[in-house]
């Protein structure tokens, strides 16, 4: 190996190190992602990576010195910037060896601050190659006259054109073949040719913008190459960090000034080291440049030579199935796909732009061919169904996918979208818990209280069981359980994540949004039920259990010494009903609980599925699954009617979100709250003497209204008064049912600002995204239709929307004391 | 020349690119955000309705076609008793909005508390019409009917609710009597 070649793959893995440190502490600052993936380890690779991050970033360390050495040794200005690059990267290995710095991020601005400065080797090495390299740079000349300029010009135009439309090209034989097979009747000859004339639009706005940006950058440089390559620089900063928030910060619930801060640092760092890379290159061999663009994409062409375009064509193809390929693995909200999307286009350009020679293109065509998509847009305003038929060739074109994101006119009240911002993840406030108390005072009802056994499965989908779903024929136990036993097929959650659903399920009671509020002994009404009567816990610990329940010690643990994620719920219910048989609820009343992760999409995704078994019309791993917890519920069933329990006990099936399994690409729940996602299953068996409670099962119900329910069950008459707590879904007159079926609901992610209106009886669900900045409506036709149509979104909807989502949120903001931010 | 085209382009170019402020098609006129709005909203959560009153009333005249005002009216009218005042701002935000979504049941309702039961029913009709499938509306609807002793009407609107979700408790008994324990019911 060359010295050149180690020097680029020392660079290399040294730049790479820390973007993906920096990649990580960015991803954790994010409350969501962080309590998502994290800290309860759903990929064990994140967990390794952070373990071993202390000991790798001293052989990290050993690579930075040993690229830096020839520099250390030498005086000036380079070698003083190879000092400082070392001293931070000694500084702040030693600080990551002593303080476990990575190891122990978690959400808030600190991560922000670590992923910032772990991105300064990076920019470091950027500027010792650009002071290094600024004699070659200034050496350059710029274009020296308008003619220059005009030829300049016209290899971009010409790039630019060339690259929409091979882009244009290449993903329209790619969603044309993803299509084999598909069911889309709105994909069709007419359909196909409506998607492809839009992404043929789409990309020459992308494109022409490019051009245009460009050619005015080379302008304002005028003829000092080394100013237009300032500005190109930081004109490219701004375009990556753009990127960077769009792509990936809003997929993973990055906001606030932390999601600008650090994509502005990752912008600049790539942009930095990118740039210092191809000015050395160019400087080693004495290149002559003709503009700024060249120090990224090369010098041009000798002369044209339309062989040397076939070589994007062929290396766009393969180049985006594989992204696509690995996006539809491993992919979060489109972040994958997405960002692959963007290389492919940096790369077609790059190709392209390397082919191109020098040439002159008229203004008129320039300015023709660059406002014709404007006009085309500025005038066309697609119909309803064309609409719909371009999302649904947006789920197999990802490019267009990307230039619809890009084009999409985002809803027009933007303060209501930073007002939900501020008022959602309150990660850095101080949020002090209060006092929910459904029975005041509380005390021990008169008679023995039933068992109660409340298995939560994590992700469950209330269209994967019979009772929800008359084409599901994997799940005859719940389908039985359900026959004779309150089965509620209306039921929402009031969060779409576990991070809030959970204690909000605890509580009984809508809460702040904050992860978590502690302490959380005086919100927790289940936790002072059980305690209050008695009763013995035997309940898997996972890290909210751990962070919100007390006297933990006390308890008898189920999985002990399992990581949750793998909480398997037919190993937890085997071990429960196996204490139940060794006289565990023979003296004192039992409450056990359990959070399965079966069904999390980090296990479904990787899914196994025993040979011989089909779903069909079901995604095969869940359904599978599904099909597994069904027969472990139904054993554990049996075993608590075989120990007479059965008729004494309170055993509640549910699921604290659901999931999307692929739907339109989407997989997970994170911060989206749609109806997969915000529908869950709910089930609850009561003991004998209040087996026959009048409930109106069609009503609206919420996983808040669970807690009250039990406390009903055990006789107690909940207090109904305050808007954020649950009610009772048994002993419900005539006047509690009405007030269910008329109101309009407000539910929320729990991870970032989106929420959802649900009316009509759960017919109808508004959805306010402040992420995306987008809205959604969509309605179904009946409590059975597991369809659910979207709808336009009207703008009596969306304001009166609004106004639940801000009244929901104020009504928090009064009983949390929190001072609002407008 | 070519600088001035780029230049254009570029200005075209940002405009869809970059979201500007005040630069979207459809903004809405009145932000309940803003100052005034917050107020009124605040009043209306602290049930200080008298104080609400002149500022919704205010935002009522300059912004006649927004649909969070008319509620707002209403609601304030609501708080102070005022049925009359109250069923004028919902038929106001029933016209506004097309839709029984936000003014229903609270127009009819409103109108039976002002004593003027043929309004009242009639509003009852034409929350039925503009939301012909959802059962609870044809649910109001036949007790309406039935109040007003106008028992065929009554089971008309009554059947169509039935037939929309049949799941309501409210519903009166089919004769014979549903079998006990279909979809949502405990087994007796």
């Amino acid at each position: 190996m060359n010295s050149r070649m180690r020097d680029v793959v020392l660079r290399l893995l040294v730049c790479a190190f820390c973007w993906v440190t920096a990649t990580y502490a960015f991803i954790a600052s994010s409350a969501f992602a962080y309590l998502q993936f994290i800290k309860p380890r759903v990929f064990h690779w994140l967990g390794t990576f952070a373990d071993w991050h202390g000991a790798a970033a001293w052989i990290w360390l050993a690579f930075l010195v040993l690229l830096l050495s020839p520099h250390l040794r030498a005086r000036g200005t380079a070698a003083a910037v190879a000092r400082i690059v070392c001293a931070i990267a000694v500084v702040e290995v030693s600080l990551n060896a002593l303080s476990h710095v990575v190891a122990s991020l978690h959400d808030g601005t600190r991560s922000v601050a670590v992923g910032v400065a772990s991105l300064l080797p990076v920019v470091g090495i950027g500027l010792l190659d650009h002071i290094r390299a600024w004699p070659f740079l200034v050496r350059q000349s710029g274009p020296a006259s308008e003619e220059a300029t005009a030829l300049h010009d016209g290899r971009l135009f010409m790039t630019s054109m060339a690259t929409a439309l091979l882009l244009t090209a290449g993903y329209g034989v790619l969603a044309s073949v993803s299509l084999i097979g598909a069911f889309e009747p709105d994909l069709l000859s007419a359909g196909l040719a409506l998607g492809i004339a839009s992404a043929l639009l789409g990309h020459f706005l992308v494109f022409s913008a490019v051009f245009v940006t460009l050619a005015v950058l080379a302008r304002m440089g005028g003829a000092s190459f080394s100013r237009q390559y300032v500005l190109l620089a930081v004109a490219a900063s701004a375009l990556m960090a753009g990127l960077f928030a769009r792509l990936v910060g809003e997929s993973v619930g990055l906001v606030h000034a932390s999601a600008a801060i650090a994509a502005g640092a990752f912008g600049v760092s790539i942009v930095v080291a990118w740039g210092g890379i191809r000015l050395t290159r160019h400087a080693s061999v004495n290149r002559t440049l003709t503009s700024a663009l060249d120090v990224f994409f090369g010098p041009p062409a000798a002369e044209q030579s339309p062989r040397r375009l076939v070589v994007p064509l062929i290396a766009v193809l393969p180049l985006a199935w594989a992204f696509a390929l690995v996006a539809g693995r491993i992919d979060w909200d489109f972040a994958l796909l997405k960002s692959g999307v963007v290389c492919v286009w940096i790369l077609t350009f790059a190709l392209v732009y390397a082919a191109v020679p020098l040439r002159n293109v008229p203004t008129i065509v320039v300015a023709a061919a660059c406002a014709l998509p404007l006009g085309i847009h500025a005038i066309w305003h697609s119909s309803e169904p064309d609409q719909h038929t371009l999302s649904r060739y947006a789920v197999y074109n990802p490019s267009y996918l990307v230039t619809d994101g890009l084009l999409r006119e985002r809803r027009e009240s933007s303060a209501f979208d930073r007002y939900l911002r501020a008022n959602t993840g309150l990660t850095d406030v101080d949020v002090k818990p209060v006092s929910i108390d459904l029975v005041s005072p509380l005390r021990p009802i008169s008679t023995r209280p039933p068992h109660i056994f409340l298995f939560l499965i994590d992700s469950l989908r209330s269209d994967y069981l019979s009772p929800y779903n008359a084409s599901v024929h994997f799940t005859p136990r719940i389908a039985e359980f359900a026959a004779s036993n309150l089965f509620f097929p209306n039921a929402f959650t009031r969060y779409g994540g576990t991070g809030l659903s959970v204690p909000a399920i605890w509580a009984g009671s809508a809460l702040a949004h904050k992860q978590y509020t502690l302490p959380f002994d005086s919100m927790n009404t289940l936790q002072k039920l059980v305690a209050v009567n008695g009763y013995r816990r035997i309940q898997t610990h996972d890290h909210i259990t751990e962070a919100l329940w007390s006297n933990l010690d006390s308890d008898t643990v189920l999985d002990p010494g399992k990581t949750e994620m793998d909480f398997d719920f037919c190993g937890t219910v085997d071990e429960l009903g196996r204490l139940l048989e060794s006289g565990a609820g023979r003296d004192t009343q039992v409450f056990a609980q359990t959070r399965s992760l079966n069904l999390h999409v980090a296990a479904v995704r990787n899914g196994y599925v025993p040979p011989g078994k089909s779903y069909p019309g079901f995604e095969p791993p869940y359904a599978y699954r599904v099909e597994r917890i069904d027969g472990c519920f139904g054993s554990f069933i049996d075993r608590l009617k075989k120990l007479d329990l059965y008729d004494r006990s309170i055993v509640v099936l549910t699921a604290d979100h659901g999931e999307l399994i692929g739907e339109d690409g989407r997989w997970g729940h994170g911060y989206h709250m749609f109806p997969q996602v915000v529908q869950v299953p709910l089930f609850i068996h009561l003991p004998k003497p209040q087996a026959s409670a009048s409930i109106d099962g069609g009503a609206v119900a919420f996983s808040t209204d669970i807690t009250p329910t039990i406390y009903a069950a055990l006789g107690y008459r909940p207090d109904v008064t305050s808007p954020l707590a649950g009610r009772t879904l048994i002993r419900q007159d005539s006047r509690d049912s009405a007030d269910r079926r008329r109101a309009s609901d407000v539910l929320s992610a729990s991870y970032g600002a989106v929420y959802a209106v649900v009316s009509r009886n759960g017919r109808r669900l508004y959805i306010a995204d402040a992420i995306q900045e987008q809205d959604h409506e969509y309605e179904r036709m009946s409590l059975t239709d597991l369809h659910w149509s979207e709808v336009p979104v009207v703008p009596a909807t969306r304001a009166l929307g609004q106004l639940r989502i801000r009244r929901h949120i104020d009504t928090i903001g009064h009983t949390y004391d929190l001072e609002r931010p407008f | 020349m070519r600088r001035l085209v780029l230049a254009v382009l570029l200005l075209g170019y940002l405009a869809i690119f970059v979201r500007l402020p005040s630069i979207g098609r459809g903004a809405r006129a009145f932000d309940p955000l803003d100052a005034r709005g917050r107020e009124a909203e605040t009043a209306i959560e602290e049930r200080r309705f008298a104080d609400a009153l002149p500022i919704v009333r205010d935002l009522a005249g300059e912004h006649a076609s927004d649909p969070v005002v008319a509620y707002w009216l209403a609601e304030v009218h609501r708080g102070l008793g005022h049925p009359r005042d109250e069923s004028a701002a919902l038929e106001h935000l029933f016209e506004l909005t097309s839709s029984a979504d936000f003014a229903c049941p609270a127009l009819p309702e409103a109108y039976a508390r002002a004593g003027d039961a043929e309004k009242a029913l009639g509003a009852y009709e034409r929350c039925a019409s503009a939301a012909p499938d959802d059962a609870e509306r044809w649910l109001d609807l036949g007790a309406a009917y039935a109040a007003a002793g106008r028992s065929s009407d009554a089971t008309g609107a009554y059947e169509k609710s039935r037939a929309l979700d049949g799941s309501n408790p409210r519903l009166p008994p089919l004769s014979p009597p549903e079998p006990a324990g279909e979809s949502g019911k405990a087994p007796r």
